[in-house]
Order: structure tokens, then sequence, then C-alpha cells
């Protein structure tokens, strides 16, 4: 009686995991059919919209590095040579 | 014991198929079930189909039948529409109905693509006019059927050119021109030309070969490097002037001086060169005035050189002083000529931005047609609106913050002080912010347009090379030799004025 009921148990427990394999194999068939491809993206995904954005920096950039600020302190340094 | 062993995994084995058999025969059934549903679908497809037709024919019938009183001559033309063209034509009352009928086939054609509301609009237009703005291809007649029924007649009354150079004007300008009188109008678009350009490159002041543009980047950025190392030679020299002249070290405070006095000049050299080179590589300014200012730093630099060799030379304190007096005497003009120069440059650069803008629109305008001819409708009007108006924003601050710049190199050749040049330079350079910021908004709007685009055309590309027409401002002699102009100087941009 024992065994019986252990392999009744084991059998159970296949049928169940068989279903849920069979339902999952059929599912994905459904899924792989009907899947559409997504489309790219990317920053934009268009060059010509991305190049405002670098022009933007570059022009940032570029004030940047003709910016005078860095030599705000030549004219007190001259005054001092002026006053040695 | 064996036996059941062996039986059990049988049993195993057998109940395991029962599942799957189920899930097979489901699958089946719902593929069956799939089929005829899709019949059934088809069915009633063609079925609504043939009905459609059958109405589309009807109702082709009755508006071929309001066509009666037209000329059988002018009749064919409008006959020959597709039924949805025929079906606006046909539905418009009497007396613009037989203005419209004078017109060549394709006129009627471009016409019967505007909305009801846009054809009522233009079929209301004197017939001498409807036939001027006829004559323009659908895109351009859209953009003129939109304007409010006032402004239409106004813009309908200049000539044939005026009305071609004002419909291809960007949705912004055109909006503000329509608010000029007519006078004022015809005076504006004198002033332009049509260009066609493939992209805003050719829309550049100057051409400069990418060669050119390498060397003198790899230049900007040695004088980059100098400039770094002659400011921290600078700090260093400084720092050791001071410790000399606290220790009362008369030889180190002197050496310390002159090395200052030597760290300046290097200083002061490789800025103006930085400065010389990014105006060189600037497209968008002209080459005659790059010449000039190229010629202004040259000789700036050679003064500074003099000064220099000065520096070298000295045997005394009061020489140095002296020198030091001069090299203070410069730089004090020279701030402000650096700043000019350096607020060009980043005019130039705006300007090489907004020409994008410009172009970038139209090339909007060219993905929207090619998407409708497909069928497919994207709502992107008021976005591209806004972009529209944020560049012509942009272009305003700009030719604003150009016009001051121009004043302002006038007024340094007339000798104006260094207050003049800083108050013009600030109000230049506040303009060109106003400027970047626009651009900047128009940007952030391009970004949402084209999420837009690609969600329903995935297919749209406003890279491509396609040929895009720009109205440009025609070059103008300058009045003095240093006032900065318009003009385009470029060789691939085809115009027409």
């Amino acid at each position: 009686m024992r065994k019986l009921s252990l392999l009744i148990f084991v059998l159970a427990l296949f049928f169940i995991a068989a279903c849920q394999q069979a339902q999952k194999s059929t599912a994905s068939k459904v899924e792989s059919t009907n899947k559409v491809e997504a489309p790219k993206t990317g920053a934009t995904g268009n060059a010509a919209v991305d190049a405002v954005g670098n022009d933007l920096n570059s022009v940032n950039s570029v004030e940047k590095d003709l910016n005078s600020d860095q030599l705000n302190d030549v004219d007190s340094g001259l005054s001092d040579v002026q006053n040695i | 014991m064996r036996k059941t062993i062996a039986l059990a995994i049988i049993a195993i084995f057998i109940f395991s198929l029962v599942p799957l058999a189920f899930a097979e025969e489901g699958s089946k059934d719902d593929t069956r079930t799939e089929i005829k549903t899709k019949e059934e679908i088809k069915s009633n497809v063609l079925k609504a189909r043939a009905e459609m037709k059958v109405k589309s024919e009807e109702k082709r019938k009755g508006n071929i039948e309001r066509l009666k009183s037209i000329k059988e001559g002018q009749r064919a033309n409008i006959e020959a529409l597709e039924s949805e063209k025929l079906d606006k034509i046909s539905n418009l009352n009497e007396e613009r109905l037989h203005k419209i009928a004078e017109l060549d086939k394709r006129q009627i054609e471009r016409l019967a693509s505007l909305n009801i509301k846009n054809l009522e609009k233009i079929a209301e237009l004197k017939t001498e006019r409807l036939e001027r703005i006829s004559k323009l291809n659908e895109d351009k007649i859209e953009r003129l059927a939109e304007l409010d029924k006032d402004k239409l007649e106004k813009v309908s009354d200049l000539n044939e050119t005026e009305i071609e150079k004002f419909s291809t004007l960007n949705r912004a300008e055109l909006k503000d021109m329509a608010k000029l009188d007519k006078e004022r109008m015809k005076a504006e678009l004198k002033a332009l030309k049509l260009v066609n350009v493939k992209n805003a490159g050719d829309l550049d002041k100057r051409k400069i070969s990418d060669s050119d543009l390498v060397q003198l980047r790899e230049k900007f950025d040695k004088e980059k490097e100098k400039f770094n190392k002659a400011k921290d030679n600078l700090n260093d020299a400084r720092n050791k002037l001071k410790g000399a002249k606290d220790k009362k070290d008369e030889k180190a405070t002197f050496e310390n001086a002159r090395s200052y006095l030597l760290g300046t000049s290097d200083a002061l050299i490789t800025h103006l060169e930085k400065i010389k080179i990014k105006v060189q590589e600037s497209k968008n300014i002209q080459g005659d005035i790059v010449s000039k200012i190229v010629a202004e730093i040259d000789a700036q630099v050679a003064e500074i050189n003099s000064i220099k060799a000065d520096v070298q030379a000295a045997t005394t304190k009061e020489q140095l002083k002296d020198d030091a007096k001069k090299l203070r005497t410069k730089w004090d003009r020279l701030k402000h000529l650096i700043r000019l120069h350096a607020e060009r440059v980043v005019a130039a650069r705006v300007e090489g931005v907004i020409n994008r803008g410009i172009v970038l629109e139209k090339k909007l305008d060219n993905v929207l047609a090619k998407a409708k001819e497909k069928g497919i409708e994207v709502n992107v009007s008021a976005e591209i609106s806004t972009f529209s108006e944020k560049i012509a924003t942009a272009k305003d601050k700009y030719t604003q913050a150009q016009a001051k710049l121009s004043s302002l190199l006038d007024l340094k050749a007339g000798n104006a002080t260094n207050e003049q040049i800083k108050a013009t330079a600030d109000e230049a350079n506040s303009l060109l912010k106003e400027a970047r910021d626009a651009i900047k908004e128009a940007h952030d709007i391009l970004k949402t347009i084209v999420k837009k685009i690609k969600e329903v055309a995935p297919e749209a590309d406003l890279s491509e090379d396609a040929e895009v027409e720009v109205a440009q401002e025609i070059a103008v002699a300058p009045a003095t030799g240093n006032s900065s102009t318009q003009a385009g100087t470029n060789s691939t941009a085809s115009a027409s004025s």
C-alpha cells in the first residue's frame, strides 16, 4: 500500500511537471510568432539632431578656451613689477 | 520487485506523454479556430470593400454631376482627379468652382491636395491671385493657406517671385513677415535669395578643407599647451618675486621681475595666437574679416615681442619698471580686443547652429511630406511651429549681437574708449547667450519631434542628403571696411535671387 501511494505521488509530480512544460512550449511558440522587432533607440536616433547638441557643446567649449579670465591677475602682477 | 519497478518506469513514461498530447490537441484547436476567424474576417473585409466601392462610385457620379455647369474642356481636368480630391473640389460653391476650373490640371491637382478649410480659403481669392498662388508646390500653398484671410490676400497680391520667396520662409519668419505692410514686405523679400542646400554646411560663409581644419586644431592644441605653461611660469615667477622682495634680495628681485615680464609676454602672445587660430577655423566669419583680424593680431603680437626684446635686454630695475608699464598699457587695451574677437568666434559658431536649425526645419517638412505620401500622419505641427519660433528668436538675437560686434569693430577703428568697447561687448555677449538659450530650447523640442516621428515612421531620416530650399539674406557690400555682412561666399549652395 505504501509503495503504491509513493508511486501515485511520483506519477502525479511527473504529470504536473509535464503539463507545465507543455504549456510553456506552446506559449513560447505563440510568443515567438507574435514578436515584433522593437525599433532601435539611440540618443535621439538621428545624427542630424545630435549634431545640434554637439554644436552647442562646441560653442561652450570655444567660449571657455578663449576666455581671458585666466589672465585677470596680470594687472596686479605687472603692478608688483612696477613697484620693485 | 524488479517487475514492479520496470512497470512503474513504463507507466511514468506513458503518463508523461498524456499532457503533451492534450497541449498539442489544444493548440490544434486554437489554430483551427484561428483559421476560421481569419476566413470570416477576410470575407467581411471583401464585402465591406465591395460596398465601399459601390458607394464611392455613386459619390463620384454625384460629384461629376455637380460639374455640369463647367465648360467641357475645363471639366475634364477636374474629372481626372482622384475621388477624394474630386469630392473636395466639386463640393465648392459655383463661383469658387468656376475659378478653380480655369486653372490648368497641375494647379488644380495642387489645390485639391489642401484640406477643405484651406481650399475654401484659397478659392475665395480673386482669379489672378489664385492663379499665382496655385503655381507654387503643395507644401508652399499649404503654408500660405494657413495664414489669416487678410494676410493671405496681402501676400497673394505680391508678384510670383516675391510669393515664391515668402512661401519658402521658415514658419516663424513667414508669420512675422505676414504682419508687415505690403511695401515693407516687398523690401524685405527683395533682400532675400532662395538657396538650395543639402546641409547646413552649405550655408557657411567660407569653405575650409578638412586637412586645414585638422592642422588648425593641432596648432590650437599646441598653443593652448604653451599658454598653460606660460601661465604656470607666471605664477611661479610672481611668488618668487614676492619672496625676493621680502628678503630684500636685489639680484633675485631683478631676475624674477624679468622672468614675470617674459612670462606675461608669452601668455599674452599665446592667448592671441589661440584666438587667431579660432578665427581662422570659423567657417562663418568672412574671408576678408578673417584677414583683417589676423593682421591685427599679428601686429599686436609683434608689439608684445618688441616689449619682450626690451625686457630681455634690460640691465636695470628702472628699465624693467618701464617695460612693465608698457606691457600694462598694452594689456589694458588688449583685453578688450581679445574679448571682441572671442565674441566674434562665438557668434560665428552660433550662426552655424542657427543654420543647422533652419535646414532641419525644412528637412522635417520633407520627412513629414514623405510620411503623408505613404498615408502616415504625424501630428507634430505645434512642436515644429515652436521649434521654428525658437530658431527665429535665436536668429534675431544673433543678428542683433552681430550688429553690436560690427559696431564694436567700427568703434575700435575710431579709437573708442575701453569703456565703450566693454559696454558693447557685454551687450553682444548677453544677446549671444539669449540666442544660445533659444537654440537649446529648440534642440529639446526637436528631440520630441523626432521621437514622435520615429514612433510612427521608424525609417524617417533627417540626415539624408536631400536638397532643401531656404531663404537667405543677399550679400550686402560693406559700408565701411570693418562692417560685417551677411554675404554667402560659398560655392556649393545654388542660389536664385
